[in-house]
């Protein structure tokens, strides 16, 4: 039971990776292999608010969002128009987004140096019991705040005229289109709340581990697991999908063997992939976002 | 109608997607070497027959005869042994191949592949590649694209497009040959070629089974027509009796105007 | 899409580098760049078998450095803990590679797009961990050393000169192999099936045996190409098969022409050079690597050999009616 908690907080970090993965699949189809690395540039962009500029710890996660989302439509709109204009195999867009993921990972080592650096967390890391199992207020913040974003964009999605746009064009690109949509503009929102949600998960991550240039590969690795365990392109089954390998992979992790955890989960994942090819949550001819 | 051999039978066909009923109960028999047409208004279930019968779908209930035998759990790429071949509605050519390359697809299941003789480019894989090709190209030939052949596919008009997938169905050897709408979006006479085709092969003694909306052609080329309609067979016989029968009419016109008939 | 080699010109121009390749270890007398030669070397072998997986069936895979691990470990440990002679070793280390090459390509065969990609991601990682944990047989993260060299007709390979024959004898029996492969019916059908599995299977094609087929051949040339790697290497750990190895070859992929045999040998000497080239900048090293690959991509889309075939005027004819 205690593993099953355990996993959570780390779980909604996956499910908020996932959603990113799954948010630019469904409006551009594209799988993009730098979203770790906004995982990781957020906790540094926090670490710089937060260390340098000595401004708060809800400072450090707006700013670094909205830094991170910028960076986001930037990648978009330099890297992905014009491979969407050229009509690029989608093998192509893989190796692009994996050349950003370089060059992020590298210009972090870069600016910030090969030390890792830390993020202390404004709540304390001491366990409590609750309940009778042992929680920490980090968990708890992980999970609020985690839980809060998700909400957040549910409702980005179902209210606001960018977020039914942002639907309109998973579904359909080219209906879309038809009814005055630029698919162009939602494919540069998806990249920015995308790399938004990213940041955030890194900050929330940081503390946890340290920050360092290359701890954006194994979260942004799980994250994809995650995204495809659920259903590539649906908001639920990334969020369901986010949780169920945080949760297995503590169980994994904590019952079975922790050296082979991952190796578990990776085995979960293709006998799922063989069982159900779309993932859990996505039946074939189900409705993205 | 006479006697000649069934070489292909639908014996009572189901099949539902979801709350749509595609095929309801449809029986029809496929005389050895007509030129059998099926016709019926848009979502008629034709298309869906093509598929249950190449082993696409599996039927809800009823089965085929292939030869009056029943086929039992047939897996698509069997049925070009088995003497079936087909085109498809929405033309799915190899892209990025050559016309021949297409082609010699067809010819998958009649030459070996000698894997070892392969790597060392021995005269086993030397003979089959060849045979392969000279049947690819005597069906090309046929067509009337012989010289197109080591042309891009997709550089080929339309019409071309139509009649290399055509011809790749012929290159699989088949006895029984499915066409599904072969001349949708041709040229009167592009259409007037395809005629002659069909015709030439009836006399080479292939079966041919054709779904077409383009009623001058059907009543041109078919010995029988089956008309579906809403998943059901409305009727079946010669293209005049058809076209003067009244349920065959009434599917017709109480449809929205489609232009030409 | 007959090779650039069937040409008349293509093949001059490739025994023409040949011979002048064959002379490199006199030209090249620093070790440090014969070694990164024969590096790249011993990669091609792995592109050629991820050309055809990935180029020429369509399957992408992201987890090729599994295989090549698996190449690696089997035939080392069958040198070390059995004595047996090279050759052996590294026959039976293809043979395993290309069993587990089945063994992913079984549920691959389902599997398309990303759910396919990270199914070979997964494959990837779940071999290096299993090579990381299973302490007792791999030795976890220590690794092996003291790998034995290998043995030609008693010739013991030992210099940085006699690896680069080596290598180069099995880059040329590879290539070779590889477009037997690509320009047989069994490279056209493994096209039929990236461009359309719908139609190459009502034309008669059976589409899972093909492709778990271009896996277990994507694999073997891995595997090989690991058993090279180890005794070239003498040591070897968890740490050379890491995911970000499976993205290099990957790269090398697309970057050189996924869809060319050829394109394989020059996206892999291409990358490699470039990478070394590259160390002048320092610390800007990579981010000028993943420059370089996102321009590629962009304006070169059918890699290198895109390039030459359309320079060549590969122009199809467009048709008048």
């Amino acid at each position: 039971m205690q593993f099953f908690l355990n996993g959570l907080p780390i779980g909604a970090i996956y499910a908020l990776v996932a959603l990113s993965y799954s948010l630019i699949y469904a409006a551009s189809g594209v799988l993009n292999w730098s979203q770790g690395d906004m995982v990781m540039l957020g906790a540094y962009v926090g670490f710089t608010v937060f260390s340098i500029l000595k401004l708060g710890f809800t400072s450090a996660l707006l700013l670094a969002m909205v830094a991170v989302a910028f960076l986001g439509v930037l990648v978009q709109y330099t890297i992905l128009r014009p491979l969407r204009e050229r009509k690029a195999p989608p093998i192509n867009v893989v190796i692009a987004t994996l050349g950003v993921a370089i060059i992020c990972r590298n210009l972090a080592l870069g600016i910030w140096g090969p030390d890792p650096q830390i993020l202390p967390s404004p709540v304390s890391s001491r366990p409590f019991s609750l309940a009778g199992v042992s929680v920490t207020p980090q968990d708890i913040l992980v999970l609020s705040v985690g839980i809060t974003l998700m909400l957040i964009l549910h409702f980005f999605l179902k209210n606001t005229r960018e977020g039914k746009a942002l639907r309109a064009v998973a579904q359909d690109r080219y209906a879309a289109q038809l009814m005055g949509i630029d698919p162009e503009r939602s494919d540069a929102v998806a990249f920015a709340a995308s790399a938004g949600i990213g940041a955030a998960a890194g900050i929330l991550v940081a503390p946890i581990f340290f920050v360092t240039f290359n701890m954006g590969a194994s979260v942004g690795l799980k994250g994809f697991v995650a995204a495809v365990i659920g259903g590539l392109g649906t908001i639920p089954g990334a969020i369901a999908g986010g949780f169920f390998l945080g949760v297995v992979e503590s169980l994994a992790g904590g019952l079975i063997s922790s050296g082979y955890r991952d190796a578990i989960t990776f085995a979960l994942l293709i006998v799922v992939l063989w069982l159900k090819p779309s993932g859990l949550f996505l039946r074939k001819n189900r409705q993205k976002v | 109608m006479d006697d000649r051999n069934v070489i292909l039978e639908a014996c009572g066909i189901s099949k539902r997607f979801g709350g749509l009923r595609a095929l309801d109960t449809v029986s029809v028999a496929i005389h050895r070497n007509s030129v059998h047409g099926i016709i019926g208004p848009n979502g008629a279930g034709k298309t869906t027959l093509f598929n249950l019968i190449t082993g696409m779908l599996p039927p809800d209930s009823g089965h085929f005869e292939i030869e009056e035998k029943p086929v039992k759990k047939v897996r698509t790429h069997q049925l070009v042994s088995m003497g079936v071949s087909r085109t498809f509605q929405n033309i799915r050519l190899f892209k990025g191949m050559s016309v021949l390359e297409n082609v010699m697809i067809g010819q998958h299941v009649h030459t070996p592949t000698a894997v070892f003789s392969i790597m060392i480019n021995g005269r086993k894989s030397r003979s089959a590649e060849n045979a392969a090709r000279e049947e690819a190209l005597a069906a090309l030939d046929f067509v009337g694209l012989a010289r197109n052949a080591d042309q891009d596919v997709e550089s080929l008009s339309y019409g071309n497009q139509r009649l290399v997938e055509f011809a790749r169905a012929l290159a699989a050897k088949p006895r029984i040959l499915l066409l599904d709408e072969p001349a949708a979006g041709m040229n009167p006479t592009e259409k007037q070629h395809l005629l002659r085709l069909i015709g030439s092969l009836q006399q080479k003694s292939y079966t041919v089974v054709l779904i077409e909306h383009d009623m001058k052609v059907v009543m041109n080329i078919c010995s029988t027509v089956s008309v579906l309609d809403h998943g059901k067979k409305l009727a079946e016989g010669r293209p005049a009796d058809i076209r003067r029968h009244p349920e065959v009419i009434r599917a017709y016109l109480g449809k929205s105007d489609r232009g030409h008939a | 899409m007959k090779s650039i080699m069937s040409s008349r010109r293509g093949l001059a121009a490739f025994l023409l580098l040949l011979t002048g390749y064959l002379f490199t270890p006199y030209f090249v007398t620093n070790l440090y760049h014969l070694h990164i030669l024969n590096l790249a070397g011993i990669y091609t072998l792995v592109v050629l078998g991820l050309n055809i997986l990935s180029g020429y069936t369509g399957q992408v895979s992201m987890g090729q450095a599994g295989f090549f691990a698996i190449g690696t470990y089997v035939s080392a440990l069958l040198m070390m803990n059995w004595s047996i002679p090279f050759w052996s070793a590294s026959a039976m280390a293809t043979v395993m590679a290309g069993l587990f090459g089945a063994v992913i390509g079984i549920p691959a065969m389902k599997l398309s797009g990303p759910y396919l990609v990270l199914a070979t991601v997964g494959f990837g990682e779940i071999v290096r961990l299993v090579l990381l944990n299973w302490t007792p047989v791999t030795k976890g993260a220590a690794g092996l050393v003291g790998i034995p060299l290998p043995t030609v007709l008693g010739f013991v390979v030992t210099t940085e000169e006699h690896f680069f024959y080596l290598i180069l004898a099995s880059l040329l029996a590879g290539v070779f192999i590889a477009l037997r492969i690509a320009d047989s019916k069994i490279g056209r059908t493994y096209r039929a099936v990236r461009e359309d599995e719908l139609a190459a299977e009502a034309m008669g094609v059976n589409i899972n045996r093909y492709k778990i087929s271009a896996f277990i051949i994507s694999a073997m040339f891995a595997g090989f190409a690991g058993s090279l790697f180890g005794s070239f290497s003498g040591v070897t750990s968890p740490d050379n098969f890491t995911f970000d190895e499976s993205v290099g070859f990957l790269c090398m992929s697309v970057i050189g022409g996924n869809r060319s045999i050829v394109g394989a040998v020059i996206g892999a000497f291409g990358l490699t050079a470039v990478s070394e080239a590259l160390r002048v900048f320092q610390g800007f090293r990579l981010v000028i690597y993943g420059g370089i690959l996102i321009f590629t991509v962009i304006f070169m889309p059918q890699g290198i050999i895109g390039l030459f075939k359309r320079i060549r005027g590969n122009f199809s004819v467009k048709e008048t009616n």
